[in-house]
């Protein structure tokens, strides 16, 4: 896709701005501006145009975000789009009429690059350039890494990797440390295992303890009773030295008892019973005589009181004539002051009558002509109702008129509107049109399928290689079977097979002789054997020195020493070849394997050459058949891959030409839809456009069959509102006469009710309100003088009357000796007479109280007397004694009979109390069984036995109780259960660490070995082109990149024209970011060979370039530019001249 | 007449798969299983039932403490003073623990013969019991069989630990059929060995699995308890749960299909999480495994954020539901939004790494590589690892592919982010 004209109508600071960026072989537009002149706008425009203007779009500081707007021309394939942008969510784009265009119209242009790949892959700027400069120094020597994140455009590929590795190794590594979770979780889980140890008692341990406690609890029963034994002896002994003495005495006291005889016994108090009875006796008598004595005078003074019974039965009514008196003390006096107020609402009630212009009556007179309140409340209600009457029927008549005007309205809008009609060929072309769907989706559909097709085919063609022939050729090439390729191939195999197994044997062979001559060499150098050959030599130059003694040639004087010499070292070599018989053996064993293995050697040569031999006689043959069957230099390994990549290729030609015969049938039938549709919209004269596009002509013709439908509805709703009009004023018509009825009525029944009340029949409703007041004030004055009349005044007369009446009765009843007194002065009187009788009355009622006291007394001590002289009575009977002097000697002998027998008693209880339960006749036995003189040697011996046996417990009950301890420690304690938690805690967190570790280690391998893979695929074609454009950008001084392959990993390294390599870091800032330039370039160009176009913006890339640098960079562009669109934005004049000069001045320049 | 029907109680088993953290009530929980059983024992008392069945699998069988068998006869006194008979039948866990033997219980805890099977009879409720202990833990015969006949005017209760037939999640000991358990003419079948609750059948001859009293791992969610039967001399009238685990297993899964952002899924699984707390009505102590799962932008920061997702789920559990919700696990089982084919049409660096990454699991070295790096780890784990990392045991046999299969699409998805 590229962009033939961008408008910016109104964004940033533009308004209807237009660019064009016509095409051109090479399509390269320089768009030039100072600072602030809007190249950053225009590259955000560029983006915005195509994927959208952003929500929080900030160039709306001219044009308000709802005003915003971009358009443009853009290419494709040999189509155009004209369309305009506007701000909104939905149906942003407009075509050239202001239709609204299909939010995905797009889509055939874009493909499915959104913003953000779109602004990575084909936007560069200086900031960018930069920074992708820096990420090749971080990347160091990786080439894979520089490589990938050239192409993607992103930097952080070293920081994914390092995250990943960082996690994996915080989680585990093969070296432990505290610091790595899974590490730290195994401590945990050891220090639980070991608390899970420690706490866990097995049942072997239980079972051991248990017997243990069993045991010795045993022995320390047995001890126990032993103890028991003894205890019950010394116990027995005791009781018997305790109680003997006891026994003696209770004999004693049995003895004394039976020599007092028999005794009558009476009870221990006798004594004091007869005693107390003889005071008693004396001090009784005595009190009885004197409170006789203070009844009889008691009884003198009541005789002389006399009671008045009647007044004091009296009483109530008097108190009650006394209140009234109270109560009507006043009454007189209040009825004059009453009666003068009665004759002050009189005077006030005058004043009334005359306002009212009425003659002055009696009070009487003056009632009956008040109206009566019934006609009072007419005349209220009528004047309360006339307002609303009025209102009415005002309203009623201004409704009738406002109803005429708005008629009038009506029928004006129903001449107003226009008559409309669509006709029927429009609808059923508009339908025809509809029925074919979204065409523009299905075209983009079915171009996408197609250039997905013809780029599958490019694809398909390259795999063709060298061989890539006319596809008709391609048809009827009639290739080998797969079978005799195989079977070739299989051949092929073999040879190259055998030549390799051949070759390595030959050289395994070659370095086996190597080192056996070494062997061979280095074995004669350590033994020096001495050969036959040496000894023979030595000889022979021996007998030669002796063949010339003996011809008498040599002198034997002379030859003598050297003959000697001679001698002597052929005896020693001979000594010496006899002393080294074994390693000269040896010595030929190993020249022998040497013979044998270059034997060997010498066999591999020839087999060798002759399987080359039959090699290359196949390849021959080979190389002859592919030259007939149309593929000459055809090697046999690629011909199976080769007839594969044709396969793709025919396959991939067949869908080209399917896709292509379904886009032309679709072209075709929107071309006739257009044609119907357009023609039915010129019959309806609508203005149409024939070079409209489908979409907008069925926009077009719905908005004329819309409008006709809308105007009918419209005028058919006018129609029903003038007939409901017309009824609607005939009704209000009939409610104003009805209002002018209602008030007549009433004028009427006013002046009736008006002479009734006694007014005069034309007063106004002011006059009349003003005499319903004075009515109203005159009832008010009448009714306060009745009121007083009856409530005050009459009910004083009656309470004074009802109080001489009172006064009267009471004094015929208690006092006639007042009649003719006042009332008041009567009943001042017989209150006082009251006092005094009441006083009488209180006297007496003391006197007969103390009376009755004095009376009782009397009678108690008389009591007393008789009961002290019966008391003694049953002493005397029991002891059968008369006086009281015979009794006091018979209560001396019981009281002496009851100490003997008490004495006894006791004895005998104190025995029973040491008897340790035994019966007296037991303790006797007993007593009577021990020698009780024996008994302290033999307690002495059972303590001795005792301790022993004591010391013996004491020394047992230690050991139980320490098992018992050891056995209760076993006592379902929760603590091995708890360890066990904490250890399946620790797994968890060693599980959790593990997963986590397996999945970021898994990743961080998996990136490092694509990466590797990717830099494997990619640094052949794209080091080589990003080389190239390298070395153009640095004007020669680099001549290419190359691969460091010794370094680990491998390096990426300039190379300078003289050879000599520069790594990256050794690289100025400027030459990493032509590197990254480079590199950017070189991406670019390989992801355009296998993707769409786009236009590619460049953002003031060169701004730290010198002018050939510059120069050079703009070469590097124009080489992209033949490729797809480039957009160049700049604020450097002086990069025009260069460019024109890179172009031949074929550039379009733009100035902002 | 009332009766507690429980099994498999695996008296202090502990509970797996949690990794104990800041606010995780880890301490509340070390005594579950135990405690679940005082709760049975308090159940029993309170409900004041006349006889207590157990039905097998009282311990652990490689358990070795025997402070836990101590444990099992203080709860079996306190049912001995309120006067409660137990039926105790041994699974063959308890035939495996050398417990068992040794242990002397109270006097109304009364055990079923291994030999053969015996019948225990409660006159008073006219109540016969049947059943048949494990002798060793492998026992594999039908044990069914040779129960005894029923009881003429009784109530018969069978008490068996099986796997019934073909359980596949337990190993099959004891096989029978539900056919020839009715055939035995019982009024009910007191079964133990399966973890599930299950009612397999009701009048007039009811089997019934009380399922374990309490789940121990992510396999075992939902309530766990016995089964409280009523019943009387003419046959069960009713059957309820009684519910007395200290702690119950949810799998709350979550669809981020909607989440933008790891933020999102958060907000997202707090949510859930959120639910979860309020529907628990009991206020019971929650276990929740967190699968977070569908076709979302946020997949490459989840796998690149696991620890960060899990340390904010943490959060969020500890915010609606502190000290009484634990998360056992974080499970990230989301898909990237991209779908492969459009990182192909991409067509750039990252569409030609994707389709490196498809030729991974074909690479030999690769694989070979990796599994013995990955081996180093698994090589010295401890054993129970084994089962509770899915990816060892195909790790220590070599076998990597899966998981390279599974790790490339997080990674490349990983990568369009950070692009």
């Amino acid at each position: 896709m590229r962009i033939a004209r961008l408008d910016l109508l109104r964004y940033g600071m533009f308004t209807d701005r237009s660019i064009a960026l016509p095409h051109r072989s090479v399509d390269f537009h320089m768009i030039v501006g100072p600072n602030e002149a809007g190249k950053s706008t225009l590259r955000s425009a560029i983006l915005d145009l195509l994927f959208g203007i952003e929500t929080r779009s900030t160039y709306n500081f001219l044009h308000p975000h709802s005003e915003m707007r971009l358009g443009a021309k853009i290419e494709h394939d040999g189509k155009a789009l004209e369309f305009s942008r506007t701000k909104a969510r939905t149906r942003t784009l407009l075509n050239p009429s202001g239709a609204p265009l299909p939010d995905n119209v797009l889509a055939a242009f874009l493909g499915s690059t959104d913003r953000k790949f779109f602004d990575q892959m084909f936007g560069l700027d200086h900031e960018k350039l930069v920074a992708g400069g820096n990420e090749i120094l971080s990347a160091s020597n990786d080439i894979g890494q520089i490589l990938f994140q050239s192409a993607a455009g992103i930097g952080s590929l070293g920081e994914v990797r390092d995250a990943l590795e960082a996690e994996a190794d915080g989680l585990w590594a093969r070296r432990k440390s505290a610091d790595r979770l899974y590490y730290a979780a195994s401590d945990e889980l050891a220090i639980a295992e070991a608390a899970l140890k420690q706490a866990t008692v097995r049942t072997k341990d239980w079972v051991a303890a248990r017997d243990v406690v069993a045991r010795l609890e045993e022995q320390l029963e047995d001890s126990r009773k032993q103890y028991r034994g003894l205890e019950e002896t010394r116990i027995r002994l005791e009781r018997v030295r305790r109680v003997a003495p006891i026994l003696n005495t209770l004999r004693e006291k049995e003895r004394e008892l039976a020599e007092l005889g028999e005794v009558t016994v009476l009870p221990p108090d006798a004594e004091k019973q007869l005693t107390d009875a003889e005071i008693e006796l004396a001090k009784a008598g005595q009190e009885y005589a004197l409170f006789a004595e203070q009844v009889g005078a008691i009884q003198d003074q009541l005789i002389n009181i006399k009671l008045d019974e009647q007044l004091l039965n009296s009483e109530a009514d008097i108190q009650a004539l006394t209140e009234r008196r109270q109560q009507v003390r006043n009454h007189e006096s209040d009825i004059v002051k009453r009666k003068l107020e009665i004759d002050g609402h009189w005077q006030n009630v005058e004043l009334l009558i005359r306002q009212l212009g009425w003659p002055t009556e009696d009070e009487v007179r003056l009632r009956s002509r008040l109206p009566d309140v019934p006609l009072r409340a007419a005349i209220a209600n009528l004047i309360k109702g006339h307002s609303a009457l009025a209102l009415a029927h005002a309203t009623a008549e201004q409704a009738v008129r406002d109803k005429d005007i708005e008629l009038q309205s009506i029928d004006e809008q129903i001449r107003g509107l226009p008559v409309t009609t669509v006709s029927a060929s429009l609808r059923s072309a508009l339908a025809a049109a509809r029925a074919l769907g979204d065409v523009d989706a299905m075209e983009r559909q079915l171009n996408s399928q197609l250039a997905s097709a013809r780029r599958k085919l490019k694809v398909a063609r390259t795999g063709l290689g060298q061989w890539d022939l006319e596809l008709q050729v391609l048809q009827n090439l009639e290739l080998p079977s797969s079978q005799e390729i195989d079977e070739l191939r299989q051949r092929q195999t073999t040879y190259e097979a055998s030549a390799t197994t051949l070759s390595e044997r030959a050289a395994e062979l070659r370095s086996s002789i190597r080192d056996q001559v070494l062997d061979v060499a280095q074995y004669r150098e350590a033994h020096h054997p001495v050969t036959w050959a040496e000894l023979t030599e030595v000889r022979g130059t021996r007998d030669i020195v002796w063949q010339s003694i003996k011809s008498g040639a040599t002198p034997l004087a002379n030859a003598a020493p050297d003959y000697e010499a001679k001698v002597q070292a052929a005896d020693g070599m001979s000594d010496k070849r006899h002393d080294k018989a074994q390693e000269v053996s040896e010595l030929q064993a190993k020249q022998d394997s040497l013979q044998r293995l270059q034997q060997q050697a010498c066999d591999l040569e020839q087999r060798i050459a002759k399987n080359g031999a039959e090699q290359l006689s196949m390849q021959v043959e080979w190389a002859a058949r592919a030259d007939k069957i149309g593929l000459p230099g055809m090697p046999l390994l690629a011909m199976g891959a080769w007839r594969e990549a044709r396969e793709s290729v025919l396959h991939a030609a067949a869908a080209v030409v399917d896709a292509e015969s379904a886009l032309d049938e679709l072209t075709r039938k929107a071309t006739d839809a257009k044609l119907v549709l357009s023609a039915a919209l010129a019959g309806e004269a609508s203005e149409t456009d024939a070079t409209e596009m489908l979409e907008a002509l069925i926009i077009a013709a719905s908005d004329a069959v819309e409008g006709a439908a809308k105007m009918k509805v419209r005028r058919e709703e006018l129609d029903k509102q003038r007939v409901s009009g017309i009824t609607a004023r005939a009704t209000l018509e009939d409610k104003a006469a009805a209002a002018a009825r209602a008030l007549k009525a009433w004028e009427t029944s006013w002046r009736e009710n008006v002479v009734r009340a006694g007014l005069d029949a034309e007063s106004d409703i002011g006059m009349v309100e003003g005499a319903l007041s004075l009515f109203a004030s005159i009832e008010k004055a009448l009714g306060a003088i009745q009121e007083l009349r009856k409530t005050r005044i009459e009910t004083m007369q009656r309470d004074l009357q009802d109080f001489e009446k009172e006064a009267t009765v009471l004094t015929n009843l208690l006092a006639p000796d007042l009649k003719g007194q006042s009332s008041t002065e009567v009943e001042s009187e017989i209150a006082r007479r009251l006092v005094l009788a009441k006083a009488d009355q209180k006297e007496w009622e003391r006197l007969s109280k103390e009376l009755l006291s004095k009376q009782a007394k009397a009678a108690d001590a008389l009591g007393r007397v008789n009961a002290a002289t019966a008391g003694i009575q049953p002493l005397l009977t029991l002891s059968k004694t008369s006086t009281n002097d015979a009794l006091r000697v018979a209560i001396a002998r019981s009281d002496q009979w009851r100490a003997l027998n008490e004495a006894f008693s006791s004895a005998k209880r104190t025995a029973q109390d040491s008897a340790d339960g035994l019966t007296l006749e037991a303790l006797d036995a007993e007593l009577q069984s021990t020698d009780v003189s024996g008994i302290p040697v033999t307690l002495s011996d059972i303590g001795r036995q005792r301790d022993e046996t004591l010391a013996q417990q004491n020394a047992l009950s230690a050991d139980p109780a320490n098992a018992n301890t050891e056995l209760s420690k076993i006592a379902g304690q929760d603590e091995a259960a708890r360890a066990e938690s904490g250890r399946q805690d620790a797994l968890a967190k060693m599980a959790n660490a593990a997963e986590r570790f397996i999945k970021v280690f898994t990743a961080a391998r998996l990136l490092r070995w694509a990466i590797d893979r990717y830099r494997e695929t990619k640094q052949g074609p794209m080091l080589t082109r990003a080389g190239e454009i390298f070395s153009g950008l640095t004007l020669g001084s680099f001549q290419k990149l190359v691969v460091d392959f010794e370094s680990e990993p491998l390096a990426l390294e300039g190379q300078r024209a003289d050879g000599k390599l520069v790594g990256i870091a050794g690289m100025s800032d400027g030459t990493r970011d032509q590197l990254y330039f480079a590199l950017r370039i070189a991406a670019l160009e390989l992801h355009l060979a296998q993707s769409q176009s786009l236009p590619f913006i460049a953002d003031d890339l060169f701004i730290n370039y010198d002018d050939a640098r510059a120069r050079a960079g703009l070469v590097a562009l124009s080489e992209l530019a033949q490729k797809t669109q480039v957009i160049f934005l700049t604020h450097h004049d002086h990069l025009v001249p260069a460019a024109q000069s890179v172009f031949a001045g074929n550039v379009n320049v733009v100035n902002l | 007449m009332k009766f507690i029907h429980t099994a498999d109680i695996h008296l202090d088993s502990p509970l797996t798969g949690l990794a104990s953290y800041g606010d995780a009530p880890a301490e509340m929980l070390r005594t579950a299983t135990r405690d679940a059983f005082t709760n049975l024992v308090n159940e029993a008392i309170e409900e004041e039932v006349d006889f207590m069945v157990i039905a097998g699998d009282l311990y652990d069988g490689t358990w070795k403490d025997y402070n836990t068998g101590y444990f099992f006869c203080r709860e079996m006194g306190r049912l001995n003073k309120a006067d409660i008979p137990v039926y105790l039948l041994f699974g063959n866990h308890d035939a495996e623990s050398e417990m068992t033997k040794k242990l002397s219980l109270p006097p109304n805890v009364h055990t079923f013969a291994t030999r053969e099977p015996s019948t225990f009879r409660i006159e008073r409720l006219k109540v016969a019991l049947h059943g048949r202990s494990f002798k060793e833990a492998a026992t594999t015969e039908n044990l069914a069989l040779k129960y005894p006949e029923r009881v003429a005017g009784c109530l018969n209760i069978g008490v068996l630990h099986t796997a019934l037939e073909g359980n596949a999640q337990h190993a099959p000991y004891a096989p029978c059929s539900l056919a020839e358990l009715s055939a035995k003419g019982y009024d009910y079948w007191a079964l133990g060995h399966v973890h599930e609750h299950s009612i397999l059948q009701k009048a007039p001859c009811w089997v019934v699995f009380p399922g374990n009293l309490q789940g121990r791992h992510i396999r075992e969610t939902g309530p766990r308890g016995a089964v409280l039967v009523t019943a009387d001399e003419t046959g069960i009238l009713s059957v309820e749960r009684l519910f007395v685990d200290v702690l119950r297993w949810h799998h709350v899964i979550v669809d981020v299909s909607s989440a933008q952002t790891l933020a999102d899924v958060v907000q997202l699984a707090g949510k859930a999480l959120e639910r979860l707390v309020s529907e628990n009505l009991e206020g019971k102590p929650m276990s929740a495994r967190v699968t977070v799962m569908g076709r979302t932008i946020a997949h490459g920061d989840l796998f690149s954020m696991e620890v960060h997702l899990r340390a904010e789920i943490l959060g969020q559990a500890a915010a609606v539901g502190i000290h009484k919700l634990w998360v056992e696990k974080v499970r990230v089982e989301t898909t990237p939004a991209a779908d492969p084919n459009d990182i192909k049409a991409r067509a750039d660096a990252i569409a030609d790494l994707q389709a490196l990454l498809e030729e991974a699991p074909k690479d030999e070295l690769l694989l070979r590589n990796l599994a013995e790096e990955l081996q180093q780890l698994v090589g010295k784990a401890p054993f129970e690892l084994m089962d509770a990392v899915q990816d060892f045991k195909s790790i220590r046999a070599g076998d990597v592919v899966q998981i390279v299969k599974t790790v490339s699409p997080s990674l490349i998805a990983h990568l369009v982010k950070a692009s």
